[in-house]
Parts: C-alpha cells; sequence; structure tokens
C-alpha cells in the first residue's frame, strides 16, 4: 500500500511530464549569453579610461541587464520562406518547384553536431535503413556508443545509459562508465531521412580531459597541433586523428592544469569527415576519459560542398546525386522526382549550377530543370514538351545550354538544339544519326558525338552534317568529347589502345600521355582543366598527372559529370 | 571543459526538469521557462565560468528556486486560489487515482505558503534529499523538515475539503 508521500510524488512526476518546453530554450540561452559577453569586453575599456566615467557605464549596464527587455534577442532564427517566382532572363526560367527542400548537409538531421561514425552521408544512413545487416545496433544510442568503444576507438569502457532527456528528440547524451566512474558522456545524433534512421556519433566530452584546439568542426590540415588541459597529474593523452581508420596518432605528456599538446601529421587526402580522439588510463589502466572532437578536412569543403575537382553529379537511383570522388561517397541527393517521373543526363557548369532532364511517366514528355549546389530551389529551363529529351549540356560559364530532342516514336533522326548566350534559340541542327555525346561552349558552339565520329558544330548550324568532322590518327576512332575552353578533348580509339588528345582552336593537334590498360571510354567530363571520365566497365576515374584516380564505389552511380 | 560543452551538457541534462521545478513553484507555466533561462544565464555567464560541472545542477536549481522567488514576489496578486499551473490531461500514470483527483493535488499544492510548496516541490516532484532540499532553499535541514510536514498536513487536508 503506498502511502501519501508516494502517490504525491508520483503525481507531481506524472503531471509534470505534460510539459513539455518550447524547444528553443538553448538558443535563447545561448544568445543571452553572448550579448553578455559582448557587452562586457565594451564595458572593460570603459572601465580602464576613467572613474567617474566607468561607474556610469556600469551602472548603465547593470540597469539594462536587470531589465530584460532591452538585451531579449533582437530577432529569432531565420524563417525559410517558399521562393517566389522570378521572370525568365537569359533565356532560363527559374520557377519554384513544388519539391521539398534540398538538404544543404551530408547527413540530413535535424539535430547539430557533425556525425563522424558510423555514419557520415545520407547515402550510408539510407543503406542502412534499406537494410540495416550487421550493424542493426545503429538504432539505439546507446548500443552505438558501446560499438564506438569497442570496435572503432579500441577503449575499454562501458557505455551505460542514456543520460539525458533533450528537447531535441533528434540527439542524446550516453554515458561512459569504466572503473566505477563515468569517464565520457558522448553525443550523438539520429541521421538519414526518417524517424527509423541510425544513430551516429557527433563528439563526446570529459571532466578531467579537454581539447581545447581544433574546436568542434574546424577545418584542419596537416600538421596539426592538438591543443588541450588535463585534471589529473602525469598524465600521458593518447591522441588520435580517426575517419574509419587511424590516420595519425600521438601521446602528449600532461599534468595537472598544465597545457598539453600534440601533433598530428597525416597523407590520407580520401577523407572529408574525422574526429580527434583523446584519451587517457589512469595508473590502474582503467580508461579514465575519452573526448571526440569532429573535423574536417581543409579542402575536401563542408559536407555537401566539397571542394573544386572533388565532387560530380550523377544519376543514382534515379536522383541526381552529388558525389565526392576521392572518398566515393554520395554528399547528397539534389533532384527529387515527383513520382513516375524519372531524371536522367545531369551536368554541371557555371559557378555551381547542374541541369538534368526529368521524363514524366508516359516516359516521353520532358523538360530540362536547372538548380544550384547550394540549397534552394530548382526551376525549370526547358519546359516540358511531348520529346523525349537526352544529354542536357551546360556550359562552364553557365551562359549556353544545349541538349538533344527526338521523337517519342522513337528512330534515330533529331535535332541537337542550343540555347546561346543571348538566350535565344542559337543552333537547331537536324540529325539523321544518333547523337550519343554533347558538350557545350559559353559561347553556344557545341561538340558531338556521332557514331565513331567527333563534330565541331559552331552556332547557328542547321544540320549536324555541316559541322567539321575531326580528324584522329589514320584507323583510329573518336569517342567522348568534351570542351576545354575553346579546345575541344576527346579520347582516340586506336587498335585496343585509348589515347587522349587535344585540337585547340589553332594550331596542330596534341597528344596527351594516357595511361595504358584503358576500358572503353564512354564519357568525359572537364571542369578547370581537371578530366572525369566513364568507362564502359562503369568505373569512374580522375585523369591525373599520376594516372587513373579511380573513384571508390564507381557501380552506384551512372551519367558522371562535373 | 570549453563553455559550449558545459553548457550543453546543463542543458540537454537538466533544462527540461528545471522547467517543470519552476513551474510548480511559481505556478506560472508560460513563465516557469523565462526563470530556467535567467538561472542559466546566471550560473554560466559568471566571469570565469562554471568551474566545477558536477555542480551546475546544484547551483542552476538553487538559481530556479531564487528566480521563482522573485518572480512571485513581483505579481501584481498572488492568485492563490489560481487553476493548476499543469494541464487538465491526466498522465499516462493516473494508477487508482481519477483524472479529477490529480488535478485537485496540484491546484491544493498551489494554494500552499510559498515555503511549504518549494519544500514538497523539491522534496516530492525533484525526489531531493532533505539536506539537498536546504541547500537549494538557502535554510537549514530541520527547516525543510518543519515545512515538508506542515505541507504534507495542509495537503491531506485540502484533499479532504475537496473530495
Amino acid at each position: 500500500m503506498s502511502t501519501p508521500e508516494d502517490r504525491l510524488r508520483d503525481i507531481l512526476q506524472g503531471e509534470a511530464e505534460n510539459l513539455v518546453p518550447a524547444g528553443d530554450g538553448l538558443w535563447r540561452i545561448q544568445q543571452r549569453l553572448a550579448e553578455r559577453r559582448s557587452l562586457r569586453s565594451r564595458l572593460v575599456p570603459a572601465i580602464a579610461i576613467g572613474g567617474v566615467i566607468a561607474v556610469a557605464a556600469a551602472a548603465a549596464i547593470t540597469v539594462s541587464m536587470t531589465d530584460r527587455g532591452s538585451l531579449q534577442p533582437t530577432h529569432r532564427p531565420p524563417v525559410v520562406t517558399s521562393p517566389q517566382p522570378s521572370a525568365c532572363t537569359g533565356g532560363l526560367c527559374q520557377e519554384p518547384l513544388p519539391s521539398p527542400s534540398l538538404p544543404a548537409a551530408g547527413v540530413t538531421t535535424s539535430a547539430a553536431g557533425l556525425p563522424v561514425w558510423p555514419f557520415t552521408n545520407d547515402t550510408e544512413a539510407a543503406d542502412w535503413e534499406d537494410n540495416p545487416g550487421s550493424q542493426a545496433w545503429a538504432s539505439d544510442p546507446v548500443t552505438v556508443t558501446q560499438h564506438l568503444l569497442d570496435d572503432y576507438l579500441k577503449l575499454p569502457g562501458q557505455a551505460t545509459r542514456r543520460v539525458a532527456v533533450l528537447s531535441d528528440p533528434d540527439a542524446a547524451i550516453v554515458q561512459v562508465s569504466a572503473g566505477g566512474r563515468t569517464v565520457s558522456q558522448v553525443r550523438l545524433v539520429q541521421v538519414g531521412r526518417d524517424a527509423k534512421g541510425p544513430w551516429s556519433v557527433t563528439g563526446a566530452t570529459a571532466v578531467d580531459l579537454t581539447v581545447q584546439d581544433p574546436v568542434d568542426r574546424a577545418e584542419v590540415t596537416s600538421p596539426l597541433e592538438v591543443y588541450g588541459r588535463v585534471t589529473g597529474v602525469d598524465q600521458s593523452v593518447h591522441v588520435r586523428l580517426m575517419s574509419g581508420s587511424l590516420l595519425a596518432e600521438g601521446f602528449a605528456a600532461a599534468g595537472q592544469e598544465r597545457p598539453w599538446s600534440q601533433q598530428l601529421v597525416w597523407t590520407a587526402t580520401h577523407w572529408s569527415v574525422g574526429a580527434i580522439v583523446g584519451s587517457t588510463f589512469s595508473g590502474k589502466g582503467d580508461l579514465s576519459a575519452v573526448t571526440i572532437t569532429a573535423v574536417r578536412r581543409s579542402g575536401s569543403g563542408a559536407p555537401g560542398q566539397p571542394a573544386s575537382g572533388t565532387a560530380f553529379v550523377a544519376i543514382e537511383g534515379g536522383n541526381v546525386v552529388s558525389v565526392d570522388a576521392l572518398s566515393g561517397s554520395t554528399l547528397r541527393q539534389i533532384s527529387y522526382p515527383p513520382a513516375g517521373a524519372t531524371d536522367s543526363s545531369p551536368d554541371g557548369g557555371g559557378s555551381d549550377e547542374v541541369v538534368w532532364v526529368r521524363t514524366d511517366s508516359d516516359n516521353c514528355t520532358s523538360q530540362i530543370i536547372l538548380a544550384t549546389l547550394s540549397p534552394g530551389a530548382a526551376g525549370t529551363a526547358v519546359l516540358p514538351k511531348p520529346v523525349r529529351r537526352m544529354l542536357a549540356s551546360l556550359s562552364a560559364g553557365g551562359r549556353s545550354l544545349g541538349w538533344v530532342e527526338l521523337p517519342c516514336t522513337g528512330g534515330p533522326a533529331g535535332t541537337l538544339e542550343v540555347r546561346g548566350p543571348d538566350g535565344k534559340l542559337s543552333t537547331t541542327a537536324a540529325t539523321a544519326e544518333p547523337i550519343t555525346q554533347l558538350d557545350v561552349r559559353d559561347d553556344g558552339w557545341a561538340v558531338v558525338q556521332v557514331g565513331d565520329k567527333v563534330v565541331v558544330l559552331p552556332s547557328g548550324v542547321r544540320n549536324v552534317s555541316a559541322g567539321k568532322t575531326l580528324a584522329g590518327d589514320p584507323g583510329c576512332l573518336l569517342a567522348a568529347p568534351a570542351w576545354d575552353g575553346t579546345t575541344v578533348v576527346a579520347w582516340e580509339k586506336c587498335g585496343q589502345t585509348w589515347q587522349l588528345s587535344r585540337w585547340p582552336v589553332t594550331g596542330p593537334r596534341t597528344h596527351v600521355p594516357t595511361p595504358t590498360g584503358l576500358a572503353d571510354v564512354t564519357h568525359t567530363a572537364i571542369e578547370d582543366g581537371q578530366l572525369l571520365i566513364w568507362l564502359a566497365d562503369f568505373r569512374i576515374a580522375r585523369v591525373t598527372t599520376a594516372g587513373l584516380a579511380y573513384v571508390p564505389n564507381a557501380a552506384r552511380w551512372s551519367e558522371p559529370d562535373w | 571543459m570549453a563553455a559550449t560543452d558545459s553548457l550543453t551538457l546543463l542543458y540537454s541534462a537538466h533544462y527540461r526538469g528545471l522547467v517543470r521545478l519552476a513551474a510548480y513553484l511559481t505556478g506560472d507555466r508560460d513563465g516557469a521557462e523565462e526563470v530556467v533561462q535567467d538561472a542559466y544565464v546566471k550560473v554560466l555567464g559568471r566571469w570565469g565560468g562554471l568551474r566545477d560541472i558536477d555542480k551546475g545542477e546544484a547551483y542552476l536549481r538553487q538559481s530556479v528556486v531564487n528566480l521563482s522567488r522573485s518572480r512571485l514576489r513581483h505579481r501584481a496578486v498572488v492568485e492563490r486560489n489560481a487553476p493548476a499551473p499543469l494541464p487538465d490531461t491526466a498522465s499516462a500514470e493516473s494508477g487508482a487515482m481519477t483524472q479529477l483527483d490529480r488535478a485537485a493535488v496540484v491546484h491544493a499544492l498551489s494554494g500552499l505558503p510559498r515555503r511549504q510548496r518549494e519544500a514538497i516541490v523539491l522534496r516530492y516532484y525533484a525526489d531531493l534529499s532533505e539536506a539537498q532540499t536546504a541547500h537549494a532553499m538557502g535554510i537549514s535541514a530541520g527547516a525543510v523538515k518543519s515545512h515538508t510536514s506542515r505541507g504534507m498536513a495542509a495537503l491531506r487536508h485540502l484533499l479532504e475539503e475537496d473530495t
């Protein structure tokens, strides 16, 4: 039989569950603390000036601090409004499409933090949702934390419990204990496309060990000086940089309240998101502290917006996506076709634009969409029409757009369309043979592959056959052309050997040293002089001076382009 | 520990509970968040920051109690018969008590003298010991015992009258 005290306790705690804070409390506190620090920084010089003035200033500030209204935040978190239709300019019409907002980060999560393990991007999280496999433990933040300790960090800790009931349902804090004491609090966020997504670690803090630099989500380069503090005596801090695997490590001597530092050096460039892990042990060998600080490799770009020459667009699962060419991971989904529609032929151009063809469920009516890689609305660049469109091509400066149109009834005959820099259609060239590759220049000139030939088409031609067919070595076939400025770059297949050739506006054709043993090249993309090729065996590679750099996991993407 | 880590940790671990505590202490659900945010700013906005994160909860709770008192003092009218600060909907664990009974208890709590209400809420909602309650209220453990005893007696009496 319960006592009156027990009943009262049950009532008070039960009724309290119905009161849920608004959710913006942390933001409000942060704003007020920031304003307080800002006021202090202005007050200190005033105090240094002179007694009377300083006292008056302090009094004024004091009055302000007690008048909460004057220190209320003057703005609220930004509200995203629907984009408004804009007029057509330069021949390109940008109107908002009824599509959901494009995610800005490499991982979709509403909570703060940069996920570092075990999921760092949407593709990994989506793969998990489709088939957790041996990672079913990722559905719970406590088990993720235990696997973090056991499998990733190889530290003898115990993930004991989820300590925090957070106002943000997508975030959690899990306590880690060792030797009977709390050694760390691990922060996790739920990632992925919906509430069934897995959990991923964003960081960890400890009382006895801190990493003060780099700060959370900092961009880092090698060599890196890691600084921090400990509270124990004569500690040795194990400092590691990890991204899937160990990239660098060192041991820093540290003591009570004395700062420690450790330099980390690495050469690997395949990673974009990693973690600085600090750990200490007691004299008995028990884990005494663990910290994790999320970092990004400088030059790899923020998730979703990698550095130039390292990301390309492609088709994955019927959607246009951006891909990190270095790590072979999907950075973010760009297109969201409505049910029944399919997206194809993505092409990057301009400063950060991408175009693609969207075909309706009738498998005929098509339009060309233009979007920016930074989050924003997509627009219709070429209005829907009952024709099959393909090979969308946006010039390097974004000033010209080309594509091929074919009748829905089928057949090889079609037209090449180029909308030039003045916004008007500058080229409508008929073709009796199928065009299999297309690239356009800012001035409206186009280069196409027709059969085994590469043809250059000035702006305004009426028939593809009227263009200039490029000549290669005798007996060699030409394929996969692309513009590099005003120079045509294409591949010559001579027997079983492929070689890269350049046709400048003036001067002779030149050959570029090419790695041997290349499979058939089906597509070439060039950005800022960097080549990306798609091979007949579905591999994707960057052509570098050191040879071919294959993109990992390439089989999941098709139609790659910069 | 970096200031932002202290705030995030303390917010994550204690904010919701402290808001509920403030709601009980002030009888003002809407103002409870403001009281708690004031407490966080006071505790974490000190010169030098919060040196001992383990004591952060205790500092925050004490600050919430003090700020709740200030809020009550500044009210134009203390509504001793005001409706219960928490929603009327019954919690999931209603147990043997009806919704009306639970609301009556909360209603009765709001009618207690301030120190009795503080002692009751800190002891039976926040589940603090007498020593912890004493620290939060800034009084002796003996005084906590006295206020708690009188509060419980008043609640039983009011409940008997209501039912």
